[in-house]
């Protein structure tokens, strides 16, 4: 470890994996899913 | 549904191609959760991360459907290469029309003064030191966020980052030493212990 470092300082991957896996960043929007449903199935259909 | 969930994408790109909506919707759910968080994470905003998502999408079905998608195994990866470039876009038309950009957004890091709070149980801490980080995390410029969130939350290699956000390898090396810098330098200035209490 660098010698000017203290261990509040430090920081691992470990640390950082952790606290942005337990962070919540929200899910898409029930109609914004469906659009892009619709819109495959329908881009098909057209196609 | 059940055996679409186990082929792979390009299975399913391939079904979808020829037809087969369900596997198209299979490919959805696989990557809507993962690629929405990084979405909502970069921009800050989940009615703008809404509309990047379903732009994402929508570009992803045209491109599959004119038959210009080159498996490389890899579909989660150009998904996020799309949004990459599509926030990119909506950030540049943004700061052209001289609206408030994600970029000019101020975090006062050092003046958030839950970030100060102390706790006595050691679940309490590691939760408290958990939001730290995110919040330290949070408080990165925007090119260090996005490096930092492939690695460690997508689990992305700095290949795939690099590829991704269009830089060289090196300069995707670079962010990411910066972040570890600056993540160090804040918790330092502001006394954030950055040890899980075991």
């Amino acid at each position: 470890m660098d010698q000017t470092s203290t261990p509040s300082s430090f920081i691992s991957d470990n640390l950082i994996r952790a606290a942005l896996k337990s962070g919540s960043y929200g899910k898409p929007a029930e109609r914004t899913l469906d659009f892009i449903r619709s819109f495959a199935a329908e881009l098909r259909f057209v196609s | 549904m059940e055996h679409l969930n186990q082929l792979t994408d390009d299975q399913l790109v391939a079904l979808y191609s020829n037809g087969n909506t369900k596997a198209f919707d299979t490919l959805l759910s696989r990557y809507q959760d993962k690629l929405y968080s990084y979405i909502n994470f970069v921009v800050r905003n989940r009615d703008l991360a809404d509309d990047i998502f379903q732009d994402t999408f929508v570009k992803a079905i045209v491109t599959l459907q004119k038959g210009n998608y080159t498996s490389t195994g890899k579909f989660g990866a150009w998904l996020t290469r799309i949004a990459h470039n599509l926030i990119i876009d909506y950030f540049r038309q943004d700061k052209n029309e001289n609206t408030v950009s994600n970029d000019a957004q101020e975090y006062d890091l050092l003046n958030d003064a839950s970030l100060a709070e102390a706790n006595v149980e050691d679940s309490l801490i590691n939760e408290q030191t958990l939001r730290d980080v995110r919040r330290l995390v949070d408080a990165l410029p925007d090119n260090q966020r996005e490096v930092v969130f492939m690695r460690y939350y997508q689990d992305l290699s700095f290949k795939e980052i690099a590829d991704i956000t269009g830089v060289s390898i090196n300069t995707a090396l670079g962010r990411m030493r910066y972040a570890l810098i600056n993540i160090r330098r804040m918790s330092a200035e502001k006394g954030i212990s950055l040890m899980l209490a075991s």
